[in-house]
């Protein structure tokens, strides 16, 4: 594919807001709209955006692990954050409260389910992109080498 | 607490054995062996209080709320069995070090059979009947792995199968009588079960039980499974297949005496499957040229009379059970070892081929001769004393019976003979030059096994005293004397008869072979109903799972829409609620926008303008969401459809194009769609006009912050409040994703393949 210098200055700045505005959806969930399914959507556009501008082989690498690893320990921090109160049940939440000195922060165990969803998210939806996108290169390597 | 390290030393020895193999070679097994006796010391320690009828129980809870635990029971009967399981179990491993010798499966079988050997030990000795029916499985997966053990073989592998299929169907119809067990009594225990011949669910308990045991022991119509299961290693077919497990049927039946004897078809039943299972060793036995079969034939027919005495069900008829039970463990497991050692020595088990080994193999002909003695039944041998006591049961219930019991002591006496004489004294002498004794690893067993068969019978009132009338004792009958010796009775008169008859169909073996009316062959009825299945199975997977995604789609779709609008008919009233509300411009344009771009889809002549379509259909949404004030689901909906549209239109390429054909409508996926439509649109009136909704979300907004530490209630609710609900839904998303990695690698595996093609 023809590389591009727009494209590429573009994609670069792209990405990066990309994963920061990702963050920031996870983050804010709680207590405004976001949350981990929506930022790791978001999350999983950018590899998208590397698949389709630079083939599979980009998004993979900006994945850096495979989706799989994604969705497993997704999944993992997911049935992690359930079992910190697990003598009451599994799931209950527990919280607790860091003072700052000038402010507080809380966090609870509902904060990494979320982080768990949004890792799963991101696994999944990159996996979907990279999968159908490397099945097409092979079609098309197909058809290349029928013509030849 | 002695009862514990019945369970625990075989299963530590079973789990190093592999590592244990590799270390210490054949002599691994003796060292097991060694153990194994530990455990017969242990057995014969626990012997004692369990007569006082008060035997050690060891309970602890496992799954208290399924009545699941771990509840054993050493009781009389229970030990009886063990004893004979962990001594013929010694003598197997200690057989097996010299049999299988430097094999590198070795390991691995001497790990299964110990595995096997704690199941059995599981099966007799458990009260929980859930325990029971866990060890009655444990038997049958470790027996299936034993008797494929040489999976090359693929005789072997079929009998493996057929032998886990019957007693799989055995073990569903153990766990269907257990579950009803412990719903019709509230118990779960086998020492507290009541008589229960006047429960509604008696019959039903019956026919399963009845099941179980007639697959596990070999019953007919069940009983082609035993012979096939002959292509295991010799010490497997001695230890599995004529000592321990098939007796667990026999067990079984034994145990539910107490339960179950007095329903009506307690003694019809078992007696006439028995008397089934008899005839057809008899009409068998003639044709058999192969020692293990030979053998494998007579087992079934011991196993048969074993079930009929249950059946008859009589205290003298429990106490010859009992007896037999011994007896016949103890000759038929030396018979097969000796088998064994017949086919080490020449690699050969064809008596029309075998002979001339007395010689060579003095001390296997010896152990030959010391458990055919007792087989055929003469004085002063166990077999004897059983024998009398048969004879005595069948002719006390019906005379019929005590024919068929004589003929079939004539087909024993025809087997032991061949098994003992032919062999050793055979005419053909040419395998014989190459032959060799056994290793003392193997004679020492053998020997000991066998003479058991006399000791025993020698010193009959100590075993009376210690073993026997405690084990009929706990089964919950009056023990009765027995004796070597009745005096000359119509019973010794009979068995004289039915073993000089026995001799002579020996000597005259060719005539008899020649005029017995040959049997079916059970493998091939076996096969038919094997096939039949299959092709069943495959005829209805290839109609529910016809590969076909849209009508996968359809029958879903339908399938739900029917549910929802049946319950709402019959369950609700079946009247559409009017809900007057006041529709906004914002609402009524997205309404516009969905319904135009639904259109617009459905009559798109290209892929790409129909995918334009659905995402508008789904900004539509988006915009339902935002009128409605739901910003979080906007975002989500928002981002949804367009990662949506985007895997679209990367999948689209694949697609085959759609734009030359013309555009016609089909009436199927018409009304699929107006059903859909319609159905939905129920849904959400019904939705709306309960207000339990509104209860719902009034609490969910109350209890947000203050429980748990949120504004945003929808994410309180999708990562605190119903958090167990995410976790399915994104393990769920997780193997929708690793269906498609499947699906699309074969995909890709397929094209790579044809391009190298």
């Amino acid at each position: 594919m023809n590389s591009s210098p727009i494209l590429d200055t573009t994609l670069r700045w792209l990405i990066v807001l990309l994963a920061m505005v990702s963050f920031f959806l996870l983050l804010r969930g709680h207590n405004e709209p976001g949350g981990g399914f929506s930022a790791g959507l978001l999350a999983a556009s950018a590899i998208i955006i590397m698949t389709i501008a630079y083939r599979a082989d980009a998004g993979r690498k900006l994945l850096y692990f495979h989706p799989l690893s994604y969705i497993s320990v997704g999944l993992i921090v997911a049935v992690i954050a359930g079992i910190f109160n697990l003598d009451v049940a599994f799931m209950r939440s527990i919280w607790i409260t860091i003072p700052l000195g000038f402010s507080t922060v809380k966090f609870g165990s509902p904060l990494l389910f979320d982080l768990g969803v949004y890792i799963l998210v991101l696994g999944v939806v990159s996996l979907f992109v990279l999968e159908i996108e490397s099945a097409q290169n092979i079609s098309e390597d197909d058809e290349k080498k029928e013509e030849l | 607490m002695s009862l514990a390290f019945l369970f625990i030393i075989p299963l530590i020895l079973a789990l190093i054995s592999p590592f244990a193999f590799r270390q210490l070679g054949a002599d691994w097994s003796k060292w097991v062996s060694a153990f194994v006796l530990v455990l017969v010391g242990i057995i014969i320690s626990l012997l004692e209080q369990a007569s006082t009828g008060y035997p050690q129980v060891l309970h602890f809870e496992w799954i208290p709320q399924l009545g699941l635990n771990v509840t054993l029971r050493a009781d009389s009967f229970g030990l009886y069995m063990a004893l004979i399981i962990t001594t013929i179990g010694a003598g197997i491993f200690s057989y097996s070090s010299g049999y299988l010798g430097n094999d590198p499966r070795t390991g691995s079988i001497t790990g299964w059979l110990l595995l096997f050997m704690l199941s059995m030990l599981g099966i007799v000795l458990a009260d929980n009947i859930v325990l029971l029916f866990v060890s009655w499985e444990l038997t049958s997966i470790s027996s299936y792995i034993l008797i494929g053990s040489n999976h090359q073989d693929p005789a072997a592998r079929a009998g493996a199968k057929t032998a886990l299929l019957v007693t799989a169907i055995g073990g569903l119809a153990l766990l269907g009588a257990v579950v009803l067990l412990g719903l019709a009594t509230g118990n779960w225990n086998l020492s507290e079960l009541p008589p229960l011949h006047d429960h509604p669910w008696a019959t039903a308990i019956f026919i399963l039980i009845c099941l179980a045991a007639f697959t596990k022991s070999a019953q007919w119509p069940f009983c082609f499974w035993l012979p096939g299961a002959m292509a295991a290693p010799t010490p497997i077919s001695a230890y599995l297949h004529s000592a321990t497990m098939v007796k667990a049927g026999v067990f079984l039946l034994a145990r539910m005496h107490p339960v179950l004897s007095e329903h009506a078809a307690w003694t019809p039943t078992l007696v006439a499957i028995s008397s089934a299972t008899m005839l057809v060793v008899i009409l068998a036995v003639p044709k058999m040229t192969d020692l293990k079969a030979l053998l494998a034939y007579s087992t079934l027919g011991a196993l048969a009379i074993l079930v009929c005495m249950i059946g008859i069900g009589t205290p003298y008829a429990l106490n010859a059970m009992v007896v037999f039970l011994l007896a016949h463990a103890c000759y038929k497991a030396a018979l097969f070892l000796v088998a064994g050692s017949i086919d080490h020595a020449v690699n050969n088990r064809d008596i029309n081929v075998l002979g001339g080994l007395a010689q060579k193999m003095p001390f296997t002909m010896v152990t030959a001769g010391i458990a055919g003695f007792s087989m055929i039944g003469l004085p002063p041998a166990l077999g004897f004393v059983a024998k009398e006591m048969l004879l005595e049961t069948g002719l006390s219930y019906a005379p019929w019976l005590a024919g068929l019991i004589i003929v079939l002591i004539m087909a024993f006496v025809l087997v032991a003979c061949c098994v003992v004489l032919i062999p050793f004294f055979g005419k053909n002498k040419q395998l014989a030059v190459k032959a060799h004794e056994s290793p003392w690893a193997m004679l020492i067993p053998m020997l000991l096994i066998s003479s058991f068969g006399i000791i025993l019978a020698l010193g009959l009132t100590p075993l009376e005293q210690y073993l026997i009338a405690p084990a009929v004792a706990s089964l919950g009958v009056d023990s009765i004397d027995i004796g070597l010796w009745h005096g000359f009775t119509a019973y010794l008169a009979l068995s004289t008869v039915a073993v000089l008859a026995g001799f002579l169909a020996y000597y005259q073996r060719h005539i008899v072979r020649k005029w017995t009316p040959g049997l079916p062959n059970g493998n091939h009825i076996h096969d038919l109903i094997w096939t039949v299945l299959i092709g069943f199975a495959r005829a209805l997977t290839r109609i529910i799972q016809n590969g076909s995604l849209t009508s996968y789609l359809g029958t879903i779709i339908v399938v739900s829409c029917v549910l929802i609008l049946h319950s709402w008919i019959y369950v609700d009233a079946p009247m559409i609620p009017s809900i007057v509300q006041k529709v906004s411009l914002a609402e009524l344009s997205a309404g516009i926008l969905i319904m135009v771009s639904s259109l617009a889809t459905a009559f798109a002549r290209k892929r790409l303008p129909a995918i334009a379509g659905l995402g508008s259909m789904g900004m539509g949404m988006t915009l339902f969401f935002i009128v409605s004030q739901a910003p979080d689901l906007a975002l989500t909906q928002f981002l949804v459809e367009i990662l949506s549209i985007v895997l679209l239109v990367v999948t689209f390429r694949h697609l085959p194009d759609f734009s030359a054909q013309p555009i016609k409508i089909q009436t199927g996926r018409l009304i699929i769609a107006m059903l859909t439509g319609v159905t939905m649109t129920v849904l959400t009136l019904v939705a709306l006009s309960t207000d339990y909704a509104e209860r719902v979300s009034h609490w969910y907004g109350l209890n947000a912050l203050k429980q748990g530490h949120g504004y945003n209630v929808v994410n309180v609710i999708l990562v605190d409040f119903r958090a167990l609900d995410t976790l399915g839904e994104i393990t769920v998303l997780g193997i929708a994703a690793l269906g498609v990695g499947v699906l699309i690698g074969s995909l890709k595996q397929i094209k790579t393949k044809k391009v190298r093609l």
